[in-house]
Order: C-alpha cells, then structure tokens, then sequence
C-alpha cells in the first residue's frame, strides 16, 4: 500500500513537472494592456537621450501580443560633442594671407577648410511604432525564500517613424566671436540649440556679459526631418498583481544617418561678421532646413556633399515601466 | 522561558529562509509553501513548535492515496499560524563543494566611447557552500584599441582623448568570490522547464594596458595614394583591477550550465610612461640626443616598423599633457560551465 502510494505520488510529481505552466499564476491572454515607459539612452557619445512614452497592447496568447507604442524623447548634446562644437567653431578656416601680405588683408589659420560632419547627431524627439512582443519564457523565484515573484521574458521588433533634431558642429552658417564659457563674467552664454533670438540677445548684453570672446560659430546649420525607425529590444515583466506589472527592458531604436562632408566652412560662412569675403547669402536663412533643402544648395554650388554611406544610428534606451491589465 | 524555547526551534526555520533560494511553487497557491525535508520524511514532535500539544493535536491530516498536494505538505505544522515554513521544493541542481571550470569564448564591451574591447575568458569557481563561491577569471582581449568614435574625433575635429582616457587592458586576471542569491525556474514555451540562478560577483585583480599611438590604416581598393599599416601601440604598464558584476547561470544539467554576465572591470589610469618612457626620454628620444633611462624600452617603437618617429612624437604629445582618470570596462561575458 506504501509502495503503491508512493509510486502514484512520484508518477504524479512527473506529470506535474512537465506541465511547467501549471502554476502560471498571472495569465496575459485575451487581454489589452496600456503601459507609461521612462528611459535613457544607455551609451551617450555626442547625444544623450531621455524618453517618456506610452503603449497599448493586445495578447493574442500568453505568449504574443501585438503593442503600438510612442511618445516623446528629450534629446540633447554630451560634454563630448560640447568639446566638439567649440574646438571646431574656434578653428579658422579661413586661409592665411599670401606673401607678401596684401593690403587689407586678414588671414585665418585654414584649420579645417574642408571638413566632414559628424555622424550619429540627429537627436530623436517624436517617435511612434508598432512591434510584435513575443514572451516565450514565464518563470518565478521566491526572494528570500518568502516571496515568490512571477515574471516573463519577452523579445520585441517592429518598426514606426520618429521626428529627428540635428546640428551641425561643423556646417556652420555664420562665425563670429561668441562668448567664452569658460569665463566666469560671461552670465549668459548660449549653445547650438539656442535660437537665433536668444543669441542675438546675449551677444547685445554687454551687461552680464563682460567676459572674454573667442572664435566660434554663431549659427550652426539645424535641420529637422521624418524618418523610419526599426527597433528591437528585450526584457522582462515583473507580475505585481493579476493588473499590474513592472517592466525592464532594453530596446535598439535604428535610422539611416544623414550628414555632409566636404563642406567649404569658408564659402559657407567663414568671416561673414568680420566682413570678409565669402560668406553666401543665397543660403536659406531659416532654421531647422530639411535635409533635401541642404542638398540642393550643396548640388547647386559644390560648396558640400551629401555623405554617400552614412550607415545607421543606434539608440540604445533602457525602458522602465509600469503595464496595466484590463 | 517558554517563548525562548520557541525562539530556538523556530531558529533554524529563519535561518533557512534567508538562504532559501528555490522557488516555483509546486502548489497553486504560493501562500502555501512546503518545506522539503519535511516533506521527505515527517518532523519529529520535538522539532516542531507545537511539540508541547499532544501528538494527537498536532497530528497532520492524512494524506489521501495519490494525492500530490497533501502528500507532500505530510508532517508540516500547518496547523499553527504561528509557524513559518520555507522553501519549496527539490533543488535538483547542487553545488557546495564542487568546482566549476567556465569558458566564455566571447567578452565584448558594451560602453566602448573611446575604447573597444573583445576577447575571451576563462573562470575557475570552487563553491564553498552552496551560494558561495570563490573564483578567479582570466581574460585576454585580442581586440583591445580605440574606437572608431576617437578615430572620427581626431579625423574630423582634430579632438582626442586623452591618453588616460583611451587606455585599453588586453591580458588581466581578477579573483573574488561569487554569491547566489536567487535560484528559480522558468518554462520556455509551456513544456520546457529551466533551473537558472542569479550571480553577483566582485574581486581584485591585475591588468596589462596599453594606448594606440598610430591608428591602423585601411587603403580603399584602388587607391594608389595610400599605404596598409597595422595600429602602433605604447605598452603603459601592469594597473591594478577591481571588478563587479552580475548575470544567471542556466541549468542544462548537472554538470553543464550555460553563462550569462555583465562585468564592470574598474581601475585607475595614470600614463606616466610609454613603453616604460617617460616625457624626458622621450624627448631625448626625439631629438636623438643623450641617453634615455635604464627603465625606457626604446626598441619598442620600432614596432611595426617604419613609424618609429611618428610614435615617439605621438608619445612626447601625449605625455606633455598629465592625465589620469577611472576607467570602467562594462563587458558581457557569455559562456558555458562544467560543474564537477
């Protein structure tokens, strides 16, 4: 009788083994899920990001679902690309005077006369996009041996489109003297993502403004531009309730680049306040130029090139949220 | 005195439930679980708190022929709220005293801004007691230089980082001890069950680092202008590691487990001397005058050949300007165990 208990106990316990989704304790299918997401970029070289975002879901089944997703990232320069701004706006490019030295003449040093612009820059705001999650995996681990927590890992892809921000530190459209941030009398110093506005402002405050000047670009080229965005990433849910879940995750947000090398710094605007010869006026003034609209002036006047294979920015963004379920 | 006498039999009960480190309950309610020796063979009266009661109080129910739930929780004392049990299963996987011998065919940084590691390692455990383990990790990094990012900074701005900053470690060895916190199971697609536990370790260790003084050069096809040369590097001295890091170890039996880690190796850079210069032999070096230190290795630029000014004037520049900083290598590290 023992050994015949014992033998249905054990057969029993097998069974139960392989049904490993026996005790699945927090089920997900049929059911719509909304989530509020907050993330950062996770490898920030001349752009560092912070998103806010929000998310609806489906599940099909336990294990796929389908999520449309979106929201907002804050984007802005790293110290890196701050270095870069200033060390490229301060080099001349306009070219030393022959000798003998003409009358009138006001030589530069040429430093970087022909130049490229950098990749990876666009800085990425809006963005919307549909994915497939699948979450193949469904465990638990007690934590400390009292609290036994139910969680999921998923993998998720798809694609969408995302509003993009760029500056140039190289393309700039106006050098003149800006202030010296470095210099503690400046109060009021501005970067390249402050408007024209702001900076015509600053530069007329003589007040708080006492410090020292130094070469640099007043106008850098900003555009503004629509692209599609592919992502994948992965993480996990964390079931706090049968309603609510906690979720990690990392996600790859892909682009195509877009930039421009061998720009004339000079033609394009090289001495344009020192009034020396050069500057072209025929460049759109306003900011925030479509890429196309760049394009056509490089095409039209030679004085730069659309970079041929411009390759793919990654963002990488770690994703923190809390998910709903209905 | 009474409640003392409690305190002492529920001792071991806490003391498991702090090192308990099973889960996925077999009952469908979690609020319920049983502890394992209990359930291999019922407590003994005098074990239980409820031992003072008379046998026939603290008698558990009978356990019905082939049922699983009350067969198992057979002898626990459910019967009084006041006890607490733990745990909750078999843990099929053990480790206290065995060794685990571990290669990670790939280590690959994921923060590279001016460095770019990948490589491989190698990591000797002995696990000491069942969540405590000693090791100690070798690692080589047949890819150790700068990254693209500082090759487009000095390409298109004339930036560069500093010699601190860029340094890159290429042969190192860490040993500290390795903890398991958390041991649990998961289905992957309904039917397959995986035993996994969560590591965290840390340890100290040494490295041999080195800075890229010439980057490598890589002609387009055709271009007749330009000339193939490897990357020149200035050897800058064994740095002392710390290291920390974390990831799950995946069961595939009882003696094989797949690895998955994320390590920060951590030290201090100071670059006082390339190539066991420093900035007055390299000057010397440079103007081709005097006689450079007993310490100063200067056969080492001549490698690869062809670039020994260039390097040697890299290395004045770059010494010119002190420069120190704490570097962290954030590297994953994937790999497979024999646990023997």
């Amino acid at each position: 009788m023992v050994i015949s208990i014992a033998s249905s106990v054990t057969a029993r316990a097998a069974e139960v083994e392989n049904e490993a989704v026996r005790n699945r304790e927090f089920t997900v299918e049929k059911r719509v899920e909304v989530g509020a997401n907050f993330g950062l970029t996770i490898l920030n070289m001349l752009t560092s990001h912070i998103d806010a975002s929000a998310d609806v879901a489906y599940n099909f089944t336990e294990a796929w679902a389908l999520v449309l997703g979106g929201g907002y990232a804050f984007g802005s320069h790293t110290s890196v690309a701050n270095d870069v701004f200033r060390e490229v706006g301060s080099k001349d490019p306009v070219p030393p005077c022959p000798t003998p030295t003409p009358p009138g003449c006001v030589g530069g040093s040429g430093a970087l006369s022909n130049a490229a612009d950098f990749a990876n820059l666009w800085m990425m705001q809006e963005h919307a996009e549909l994915n497939l999650r699948w979450s193949p995996i469904y465990g638990k681990l007690n934590l400390a041996g009292e609290l036994p927590v139910h969680f999921q890992v998923f993998i998720t892809a798809g694609g969408g489109a995302a509003d993009f921000q760029f500056y140039s530190p190289v393309f700039c459209l106006q050098r003149g003297m800006v202030f010296d941030p470095d210099d503690p009398n400046n109060n009021d110093t501005f970067t390249e993502t402050s408007s024209q506005a702001q900076i015509q402002k600053s530069l007329s405050d003589t007040t708080n403004n006492t410090g020292a000047k130094i070469q640099g670009c007043v106008f850098p080229l900003s555009e503004n531009t629509w692209k599609p965005v592919i992502n994948f990433g992965g993480g996990l849910r964390v079931f706090i309730t049968k309603n609510i879940a906690i979720k990690l995750e990392f996600r790859d947000y892909i682009f195509p680049d877009q930039y421009f090398i061998n720009i004339n710094r000079t033609a394009i605007g090289g001495g344009a306040l020192q009034g020396q010869p050069g500057f072209d006026p025929s460049f759109p003034a306003t900011p925030n130029l479509s890429p196309s609209q760049v394009n056509a002036y490089c095409t039209r006047t030679g004085n730069c090139q659309n970079a041929p294979n411009a390759g793919f920015t990654n963002l990488v963004f770690f994703n923190g949220g809390l998910q709903w379920l209905f | 005195m009474a409640v003392l006498t409690r305190l002492k039999r529920l001792l071991p009960f806490v003391c498991s439930s702090l090192f308990a480190t099973t889960s996925f309950a077999q009952t469908e309610s979690p609020e319920v679980p049983v502890r394992e020796e209990t359930a291999k063979e019922p407590a003994k009266p005098s074990d239980t708190p409820t031992a003072e009661k008379k046998p026939e109080e603290t008698k558990p129910e009978e356990a019905k022929p082939g049922d699983v739930e009350t067969a198992l929780v057979r002898g626990v004392p459910l019967g009084n709220e006041n006890v607490s049990v733990h745990a909750v299963e078999r843990k099929p996987y053990t480790n206290q005293g065995r060794f685990e011998a571990t290669l990670y065919p790939f280590t690959g940084q994921v923060n590279g801004k001016f460095t770019q590691h990948f490589g491989l390692a190698a990591m000797l455990a002995w696990h000491v007691q069942e969540n405590i383990a000693l090791q100690i990790t070798p690692y080589y990094n047949y890819l150790a230089q700068e990254s693209s990012f500082d090759d487009e900074l000095i390409n298109k701005g004339r930036l560069q980082a500093q010699a601190a900053t860029a340094l890159c470690t290429y042969l190192g060895a860490t040993g500290g001890i390795e903890v398991t916190p958390i041991y649990g199971k998961f289905a992957f697609y309904k039917e397959t069950l995986v035993h996994f536990s969560v590591v965290l370790n840390a340890g100290v260790g040494a490295g041999l680092t080195r800075l890229e003084l010439i980057a490598p050069v890589s002609c387009n096809q055709g271009d007749l202008m330009c000339t193939n040369s490897p990357a020149a590097y200035g050897d800058t001295g064994l740095k002392f590691l710390g290291s920390v890091g974390g990831g799950f170890r995946v069961y595939l039996g009882q003696q094989v487990a797949l690895r998955l880690e994320v390590r920060d190796i951590v030290y201090t850079a100071e670059v006082s001397t390339i190539n066991g210069c420093d900035l007055t032999d390299v000057t010397i070096l440079q103007k081709g005058m005097g006689t450079p230190s007993a310490g100063c290795n200067s056969n080492a630029f001549n490698s690869p050949p062809g670039l020994r000014p260039n390097q040697i004037a890299v290395s004045e520049s770059l010494l010119s300007q002190s420069s120190s900083d704490v570097l962290n290598n954030v590297l994953i590290f994937a790999g497979v165990s024999w646990i023997f």
